[in-house]
């Protein structure tokens, strides 16, 4: 069946772009499935010109749109409450202690795991308008003209964005000591 | 220092490797020889390693298999939809034509009726042509007063037959109806109906067809005012008296008359004058609601040459006045007097007015 078939290959990428985008794994789970049937009842808005995955990723961002305005009306989040990072983990200290690692030998698990909470911190801290951009191009591998379209500005202004992207993670990241040459230094480990 | 604005997006095209393979060398040299560009190319590059740690993150298995049968439903829906919405309109459309068949045949039967009895209007109105003989007569009731009450007593005793004052419906309705006519009456108007026959002569001529087409029209109009006075003068005290007096038909014709339209006219006079309501509804006449309610289509759908309209204008005053819809009667009549001034018509409405005023204030 080609709808498997265009599941089965979009899946992963598009939930990564959703969980990025929202940042919250259950919220992201919840999406994916409401985008994909969605997919399904919107068959038919399909015009064959436009590009599946064009057309896929608007759906997504829409949907994710939408919720993070529902969502910013009714949550004000406490700084101090328990977070889950994107991989799922449950991480209790609060982001001030995520900045500095007391621990002197730390396990190299536990180490990539902050930092990929940080990491994510970082992503979270942008703008919507620049993450979205940022994801797109940079998780899911969608080029300036596409990212345009999903997001329904211009080539010029999804270049404009993804530059303040790069320039406000840049800044968080070395704000937070982290920074590109911690992957040199293997002190972060992927995956 | 940043590089320039143009630079900036080929930097960031050439950083997502989006530059076409010659544009990608040339600034390559470019490259080589601008330090800012060549630092912001390594500070793009430092953040995406960095964010590059990331992994990714496996979809979840989570309601795949449910996703996939809902495809799989919608899919075989869709195949299905077509099939069966053309099967629905096969049988809608021609359902729907013999609704809009029989529909239209069940208006068009309507209508039709509506027309043929729109047409019997005129008969009626025909008639009306000729009551503003009797109409006149309600100025006749106010100086004949003592013989409407009598007139209006013979109706108090219907059953006698032989009355010689003459017993007559209260009500000189267009429609037919029986009337008993005084028995000068009846032997000076052998033909029936008699009320109409009965009624003075000189007020029919007044609005006889002949001089009814334009009441505005010049010296016609003057000489029938002239000869209204003249009536009104032969009539005494009564203004609109117009019933040739001095002879004894025109008497009897004028007791006629107003008994007739005292009925009529004055059926606020008729109920004052206690008429049992057993005698007056034993008269087996029309509803005058009903040829209110006919004359006031014909006027609005109809219309009528002027002088038509003048003389059922009229005779909706009188049956207003009958059914005591006084305001009604009075609107009717100035409407009489206001479109067709100095006429007959007019005339008659302004007395009919007068008459049915004065009874008001008491």
């Amino acid at each position: 069946m080609a709808f498997e078939v265009l599941v089965r290959r979009h899946r992963t990428p598009v939930f990564n772009y959703i969980l990025r985008f929202t940042g919250d794994r259950a919220r992201a789970e919840d999406l994916l499935q409401e985008m994909w049937l969605k997919v399904v009842r919107c068959a038919q808005d399909y015009e064959p010109r436009a590009r599946f995955t064009t057309w896929l990723y608007t759906l997504a961002r829409n949907l994710c749109v939408d919720r993070a305005r529902r969502e910013k009306l009714r949550q004000t989040e406490s700084l101090d409450a328990p977070r889950q990072n994107l991989g799922g983990a449950t991480d209790t200290r609060a982001p001030v202690e995520l900045l500095v690692d007391p621990s002197p030998a730390p396990e190299r698990a536990a180490h990539n795991s902050r930092v990929r909470s940080l990491l994510e911190e970082a992503l979270l801290s942008l703008p919507e308008e620049q993450r979205e951009v940022f994801i797109l191009r940079e998780y899911s591998g969608i080029p300036f003209r596409e990212i345009a379209e999903v997001a329904g500005i211009s080539e010029n202004t999804a270049k404009s964005r993804m530059r303040y992207a790069l320039e406000g993670l840049r800044r968080c990241l070395k704000q937070l000591g982290v920074d590109g040459d911690l992957a040199e230094d293997e002190r972060t480990v992927t995956g | 220092m940043s590089p320039a604005a143009h630079d900036q997006d080929r930097l960031l095209e050439y950083a997502y490797g989006e530059l076409a393979p010659s544009e990608a060398k040339s600034f390559e040299a470019h490259l080589t020889s601008c330090a800012d560009c060549t630092r912001a190319l390594e500070d793009i590059r430092s953040v995406r390693r960095t964010m590059g740690q990331l992994p990714t993150v496996p979809a979840p298995n989570t309601g795949l298999d449910s996703l996939l049968a809902y495809a799989q439903q919608a899919a075989r829906r869709a195949q299905a939809g077509p099939e069966s919405r053309s099967s629905f309109w096969k049988w809608m459309l021609p359902s729907t034509g013999v609704l809009a068949l029989v529909l239209l045949i069940v208006v068009t039967r309507q209508v039709a009726e509506e027309t043929s009895r729109a047409r019997t209007i005129p008969v009626e109105s025909s008639e009306v042509k000729q009551l503003p003989m009797a109409a006149p007569a309600p100025s006749q009731v106010e100086p004949a007063e003592k013989k409407q009450e009598d007139s209006v007593r013979s109706l108090r005793a219907p059953a006698a037959a032989g009355d010689a004052k003459g017993n007559f419906a209260a009500h000189s309705d267009a429609q037919p109806k029986p009337r008993r006519e005084s028995a000068d009456a009846v032997a000076s108007k052998p033909s029936s109906p008699p009320a109409r026959k009965a009624a003075p002569a000189p007020l029919a001529k007044v609005i006889a067809p002949s001089e009814r087409d334009d009441f505005a029209a010049d010296a016609k109009d003057e000489a029938r005012a002239g000869r209204l006075a003249a009536l009104r003068k032969s009539a005494g005290s009564s203004p609109s008296s117009e019933n040739e007096g001095g002879s004894a038909a025109a008497n009897a014709s004028s007791e006629v008359v107003s008994g007739v339209v005292g009925g009529v006219v004055q059926g606020e006079g008729t109920s004052r004058a206690a008429v049992s309501p057993s005698a007056y509804d034993k008269q087996p006449r029309p509803a005058p609601a009903e040829e209110i309610a006919r004359i006031r289509n014909t006027l609005a759908k109809e219309n009528p040459p002027r002088a038509e309209r003048a003389k059922l204008l009229n005779r909706l005053c009188e049956l207003l006045y009958a059914a005591q819809r006084v305001s009604e009667a009075e609107s009717a009549c100035e409407q009489v007097i206001r479109e067709f001034p100095g006429s007959p018509a007019a005339v008659n409405a302004q007395e009919l007015k007068t008459k049915n005023a004065a009874p008001q204030g008491r």
